[in-house]
């Protein structure tokens, strides 16, 4: 059975991937937890799942309208017609898609979809069979695993993708020290990337695409394995960048990313069109 | 987009270029790989002394080490930047340039072991021509890089890599340098100027093991590049 310790964590960061603001989130939290802890009873039990909660949360907060697509925003991204298939097996058919400067782009399907050859063609790692990809701005791409030398700490990573982008050596640390902290991860000290565990090195993907400041950020499952406070703040650190003007892609299985998004595409198994 | 809250830390320092720090960060990479050095010198150490006794064996047995091994971190090297170099060519770094940092980094590596191994020899041994052995060293050490980096360009799995190297040590051992079919092998040049060095020129020939071992570091270059070129696969 899930503490009521755990199920809490798990709830705000729920209600922080259905857009919940951060103020309407520690009020929804504080509000909850003094009712478990005056009635004495197992959150769990008595509310049910914290996705399922959250969900009427987020609906009676008013937060599971999409956003809108500021369609005056530059477009920093344009993918026509992309066709992608391995050997016979058709992934990609079709498939179109325009990102604007300033918003959330969610890509969703089930596994096999090809949201990550997407993600691989609109970063340019991979080519497309047919159609274009056009990127007007710089890119960060964070792969769903993979991406990272084993051998390496996060610092020497910092500075790498820092020098990528033009940084010098202590901005890069000071920036992926910054982006950590926001991620609820303290890095300094954390050894080789090899030995962190998963949902770290998610983080430490994310923070290393995210150094620079690209015009466009492509994130293939970005919170997957990460603990429950920093997926929280992994949408706070996302909506925020958004709202600089930042464009991001981002793959995902939770619907939850549905509300934050300004524009949802999603690929089905075996169809392989976009929606 | 608009620029993130400033940072606290004082920003004087001014940017390196991406080259310079891949560069760095492919020997940090390397050093941290602990067993994996002591390997690296171990093996060649190892094929010395075992053919200490005579000066001509025992320095074609260390040339045939230090190429082995050499090649063979050069691939794993080449095979795990293809986790990293994609990303920081997303973010706008040409792959060429992230090619010449790593061989560059892996070069320098290859020439202080090969520098290391000529010591001892010099100290060891008395061969006919110290500066003979130190080109041997240092030529055998270039064509190991470019070969390990080429199979790593060209094939994506370990295993598959590990046992073409292999595959060319294993021959290297057992044909006839003597044959034609031997300069066909990568390693002909090393084993040509090893000759040289220890038996004099009326035995090995200077130019042809020049000759051969640039065409090998040619032809390794340019099937890296071609590798580089192609299409990724899932």
């Amino acid at each position: 059975m899930m503490t009521n310790t755990t199920w809490l964590a798990a709830l705000d960061a729920e209600l922080s991937a259905r857009g919940v603001a951060t103020g309407d989130r520690a009020a929804a939290i504080v509000e909850t937890e003094s009712f478990i802890t005056d009635t004495a009873e197992n959150a769990f039990e008595h509310f049910g799942t914290p996705a399922a909660y959250a969900t009427e949360l987020a609906a009676a907060l008013g937060c599971n309208q999409r956003p809108e697509v500021p369609l005056d925003a530059r477009v920093v991204l344009d993918a026509r017609q992309v066709d992608v298939a391995y050997r016979r097996n058709e992934v990609l058919r079709d498939v179109s898609v325009t990102v604007r400067a300033g918003t959330l782009t969610a890509l969703i399907g089930p596994n096999g979809a090809g949201k990550s050859t997407l993600l691989r063609v609109l970063a340019g790692v991979q080519r497309p069979d047919q159609g274009r990809v056009e990127r007007h701005g710089s890119v960060g791409y964070s792969p769903q695993s993979g991406g990272l030398d084993d051998h390496l700490e996060a610092e020497q990573h910092f500075r790498l993708f820092g020098a990528a982008r033009g940084l010098s050596g202590s901005q890069a640390e000071a920036d992926g020290r910054r982006l950590a902290e926001q991620l609820v991860w303290k890095c300094e000290g954390a050894g080789i990337a090899g030995d962190l565990s998963g949902g770290t090195q998610q983080k430490l993907r994310v923070v290393t695409a995210m150094i620079g400041e690209p015009d466009v950020l492509l994130l293939d499952e970005p919170y997957q394995g990460m603990d429950a406070s920093g997926a929280a703040r992994f949408w706070d650190l996302v909506s925020d960048w958004v709202e600089r003007g930042g464009a991001a892609v981002i793959s995902s299985h939770d619907p939850g990313v549905l509300s934050r998004a300004h524009e949802v595409l999603e690929l089905e198994a075996n169809l392989r069109s976009a929606a | 987009m608009t620029a993130a809250p400033a940072s606290a830390t004082a920003v004087t320092e001014a940017p390196r270029s991406i080259a310079a720090v891949h560069a760095e960060m492919t020997l940090r990479s390397l050093v941290r790989r602990r067993l994996t050095v002591v390997i690296l010198v171990l093996l060649p150490l190892a094929f010395y002394l075992a053919t200490n006794d005579a000066v001509g064996r025992s320095v074609r047995s260390l040339v045939f080490g230090i190429t082995w091994a050499v090649s063979t971190v050069a691939f794993f090297v080449t095979s795990n930047a293809r986790d990293v170099e994609p990303r920081l060519q997303v973010a706008g770094v040409p792959a060429s340039t992230l090619t010449r940092a790593r061989v560059t980094a892996l070069a320098a590596a290859a020439l202080a072991l090969a520098l290391a191994f000529w010591l001892i020899v010099v100290f060891d041994q008395d061969v006919r021509s110290v500066g003979g052995v130190a080109l041997d060293f240092g030529v055998s050490a270039l064509v190991a890089v470019s070969l390990g980096t080429a199979v790593g360009s060209l094939l994506r799995k370990e295993l598959e890599g590990t046992l073409v190297l292999f595959l060319f040590a294993g021959l290297q051992a057992v044909v006839n340098p003597a044959d034609r079919i031997a300069t066909l092998l990568p390693f002909w040049s090393s084993r040509e100027l090893a000759t040289y060095a220890v038996d004099g020129p009326s035995q090995g020939s200077l130019s042809n093991g020049l000759i051969h071992a640039t065409v090998i570091i040619a032809v390794c270059a340019a099937i890296s590049w071609l590798a580089s070129r192609r299409p990724a696969t899932p």
